[in-house]
């Protein structure tokens, strides 16, 4: 990723607008696995300050698969925090960087649903989000979520 | 103006950037090999 991945301008840029980076070597600091719970390298973990995690990927990353993990990330990060219109234009923003990447993608497409609604109320806008997975990944996994709900 | 990143080795002096910047963290362990 050294090489191929970080020098990449659009990667770097997504790193410096939106975060601090820190790096490990794990080979000088040998308490690094132990302390971050990631015994295999590479492992990439999205926090925010307060040491709250968000997101972890292991192995190597392309810059567009990269792009596409932390700009679901950086989404995920404002949902769990509770700022779910900011999390859904996050997650509409993310869809440019996951569409080449099906496993991100699905996901992606998961998520607009439950920030759309929990920001407006609607379940419709839930089901709106919902039917555009069905239609575009019918057997992800993240699909099946989607048939297993139950709105009351 | 090609970015590069500038990866910082200390944890607690990141939090205190990212807290003044209103950022988050990204951090990376690896193997050199």
């Amino acid at each position: 990723m050294a090489a191929n991945t970080y020098p990449d301008p659009r990667v770097s840029r997504f790193i410096n607008q939106h975060t601090i980076p820190v790096q490990f070597n794990v080979k000088e600091d040998v308490g690094a696995p132990s302390r971050y719970h990631a015994q295999w390298t590479p492992a990439i973990i999205y926090q925010d300050v307060d040491g709250n995690e968000f997101r972890r990927s292991f192995g190597p990353l392309n810059p567009d698969q990269f792009l596409a993990e932390f700009s679901l990330a950086n989404a995920l990060r404002f949902y769990h925090s509770g700022q779910f219109d900011k999390s859904a234009g996050l997650f509409e923003q993310a869809l440019e960087y996951t569409q080449i990447d099906p496993w991100r993608h699905a996901e992606n497409l998961y998520w607009i649903g439950p920030a759309r609604y929990e920001g407006s109320g609607s379940v419709d806008d839930l089901m709106a989000g919902f039917k555009k997975l069905q239609e575009t990944y019918p057997n992800s996994d993240w699909t099946k979520k989607t048939t297993q709900l139950k709105v009351d | 103006m090609i970015e590069v990143v500038t990866w910082r080795s200390s944890l607690e002096e990141a939090r205190i950037e990212a807290r003044e910047q209103h950022k988050e963290l990204l951090i990376d362990l690896f193997n050199p090999g």
